[in-house]
């Protein structure tokens, strides 16, 4: 087995994870599924950094597996063991109706980034998979922990994206910092807000 | 004055007002940020009327005409905003974040619109948009009520989520270009231009607010702070719009043609759904929001249009920096009408005209100035864009045309509603006086660029 294959298989279970994540009507399952998503696409990331002796990609791998690996779900697992409501099963985003939402968005985003794949010559069609997935994830749930999940799931993406088409740049290295400060924010608003108003459901939103 | 010279002292002064207001006393936090952001505008002013030559690029900044206007709107509303906060924070109830932050993160918001806009490298005007997204998402948040956090929520999410298409472009563009430098990007394949360009439209697309990927707007707009509504319609959408243009622009020059009439229609139906979302739509900050929606959508299709007329590049400059003073005259009445009555629905006010001739002087200028009517600088950037328009893409054309004038008569109506009557709410003479000057501000703009003006070449 080559480097790049085993690069790829990691990458390759980093998507069925994100699937996962999609498919799952409990919260707190789906916050398990993105750790191991993480997991696996740091495993990808530390494999391509090892291969090409890049520094600022072991850095973000480092930083995939230690903050949407294990810090985030860490903290969203304490917070769903304290607020019970969390593990109720979602009936608005049945497994079904989700799994088929993804295998469609899923073909479109290979149909529509087949002829760049063909130009840059890389394969993109996994990455932007992840990101359609991820972002139908945000879509169809409704509450806030779902949803974080889902903004993981995007941010794992598009840095997935930038290691696999070999972009050296340490812009992709502040990208992931930036993008998990964002992350931090967003967590920090479901746990103060569940503190004063209960489980934050943005289908309450009106105006 | 060296140009160079004036943007970085603005750009410290930005920076110093975003951590020193965090160590002063409450009753010293108003007076510094506003003194700070007028200085912050006095630096300004001469980089939006000098207007260096085009292509001044200094490190990783980029002083060019369409970031010098991006600059002057900015700080203009950084100034004024920082003045109305003393009408709206102190009549807060409930916190969210510590009110002290809130002084900090004004400066911090108008920093990172700043950088956006003249960032010469794609990759850090998407980083600064970000980060710009993070300090408004917070200045949301310093008001406690539900609808803020939900608001402020779907906010972060939504634009987050978008500008993560955004940055997905970038990726292939540095791939594709060897570089994401906006002054050298170049791509040998029209077919990756265009696969750029396209993210490039829904990820900074979702930032401007254009349709299908405007659903934080209302939400965002609808419950921050008056001032902080102003700036996010006024100068953070223009900004993301002006990168999205010069990743256009890199495009249609490598041959990606296509991207034009989706531009042009992207814009076109933004205006028209804004429009007609503004038509049913009863919540006073909600509805000036559809309104940037709708003036988002027409400069949108404007910039896709000035690839057939390049000079159409200075009236649509124009019709960001009006429409910016205008909406903040606007927003600023409806925080007015909120903080000191509650109120929050159109159909609650009658009589401004009477009880509040200032609030209602500057709303119908500030409406009539959005919505295109003359004598306002947004007339002829209207005017203009239609008639490219109806040579080169005439079914959008139409579209736009509908849109623009649902929009006018609807904005219009509901604002001449709230001023028209009697027994209206009063204001405080302070917020009257300064809501009626930028008001007349749109106008007094409109007049000095209309007939002084040296048009972006």
């Amino acid at each position: 087995m080559t480097v790049q294959e085993i690069a790829s298989l990691f990458g390759v279970v980093a998507v069925i994870s994100s699937f996962m994540v999609l498919a799952e009507d409990y919260i707190r399952r789906a916050v398990v599924w993105s750790a191991v998503e993480s997991f696996f696409l740091a495993g990808f990331m530390g494999v391509y950094a090892w291969a090409s002796r890049s520094l600022e990609t072991a850095a973000l791998a480092a930083l995939t597996l230690v903050v949407r690996g294990v810090i985030v779900p860490e903290i969203l697992v304490k917070d769903i063991k304290r607020e019970r409501v969390w593990e109720h099963r979602e009936l608005t985003a049945t497994s079904r109706r989700a799994v088929v939402w993804g295998l469609v968005v899923s073909l479109v985003a290979v149909v529509a980034m087949r002829p760049l794949e063909v130009k840059v010559g890389r394969v993109l069609s996994l990455p932007v998979i992840m990101l359609t997935v991820s972002m139908l994830t945000i879509i169809l749930r409704e509450n806030a922990i779902a949803q974080l999940v889902g903004y993981v799931g995007v941010e794992n993406s598009v840095l997935y994206a930038g290691v696999s088409l070999g972009v050296k740049t340490p812009l992709l290295l502040e990208v992931g910092a930036l993008m998990d400060v964002i992350g931090a924010v967003l967590l920090g608003v479901i746990l103060s807000a569940e503190k004063r108003y209960g489980p934050l459901e943005v289908e309450e939103l009106v105006g | 004055m060296d140009p160079t010279v004036l943007f970085t002292a603005e750009i410290a002064v930005m920076g110093a007002a975003s951590v020193v207001p965090l160590f002063l006393p409450w009753e010293a936090r108003w007076p510094f940020t506003t003194i700070a952001a007028w200085t912050a505008f006095g630096l300004a002013l001469p980089l939006a009327v000098m207007q260096p030559e085009a292509g001044l690029a200094h490190g990783v900044l980029c002083l060019d005409p369409l970031s010098d206007v991006m600059v002057g709107v900015t700080a203009a509303l950084y100034a004024v905003s920082a003045t109305a906060s003393r009408y709206s924070l102190p009549m807060m109830k409930r916190f969210f974040l510590p009110d002290r932050l809130y002084w900090g993160l004004l400066s911090a918001f108008a920093l990172t619109i700043t950088l956006a806009a003249t960032s010469v490298d794609v990759g850090y005007a998407w980083m600064w948009l970000e980060a710009s997204t993070i300090v408004s998402a917070a200045l949301i948040l310093v008001e406690g009520e539900k609808a803020c956090i939900e608001g402020a929520w779907r906010y972060l999410i939504v634009a987050s989520t978008g500008l993560s298409i955004g940055l997905l472009s970038v990726v292939v563009a540095i791939k594709a270009a060897g570089t994401s430098d906006l002054l050298s990007l170049a791509f040998k394949d029209p077919t990756v231009a265009s696969a750029v360009a396209g993210l490039a439209l829904v990820g900074f697309g979702t930032k401007v607010g254009l349709f299908p990927m405007h659903a934080w707007l209302p939400d965002a707009h609808g419950t921050a702070p008056a001032p902080v509504s102003a700036m996010l319609s006024g100068a953070l959408l223009p900004a993301a719009l002006v990168v999205y243009v010069r990743v256009m622009s890199a495009c249609v020059s490598s041959g990606a043609h296509s991207v034009v009439p989706v531009t042009v229609t992207v814009g076109a139906l933004t205006t028209l759904v804004a429009a007609l979302l503004m038509t049913v739509q009863r919540n006073i900050k909600r509805t000036f929001a559809y309104s940037s929606m709708d003036v988002m959508g027409v400069a949108t299709a404007g910039f896709g249009a000035s690839v057939y007329d390049p000079g159409l590049v200075g009236p649509l400059m124009a019709l960001i920096a009006v429409h910016a003073l205008g909406k903040a005259g606007l927003f600023y009445t409806a925080g007015v009408l909120h903080r000191y009555h509650g109120i929050k629905r159109l159909d609650d006010v009658r009589g401004l005209g009477r009880s509040a001739p200032g609030l209602a002087l500057g709303a119908v200028l500030g409406a009539l100035a959005v919505t295109g009517a003359p004598p306002f600088a947004t007339f002829p950037a209207e005017v203009r864009t239609l008639t490219d328009l109806a040579t080169h893409e005439p079914a959008q054309a139409v579209l736009l045309g509908v849109g623009m004038t649902v929009a006018f008569f609807a904005l219009n109506f509901k604002v001449v509603r709230m001023v028209v009557g009697d027994g209206g709410p009063e204001a405080p003479r302070g917020a009257q006086a300064l809501v009626g000057t930028v008001g007349s501000a749109a106008l007094g703009l409109s007049l000095y660029l209309l007939t002084t003006w040296k048009p972006i070449p």
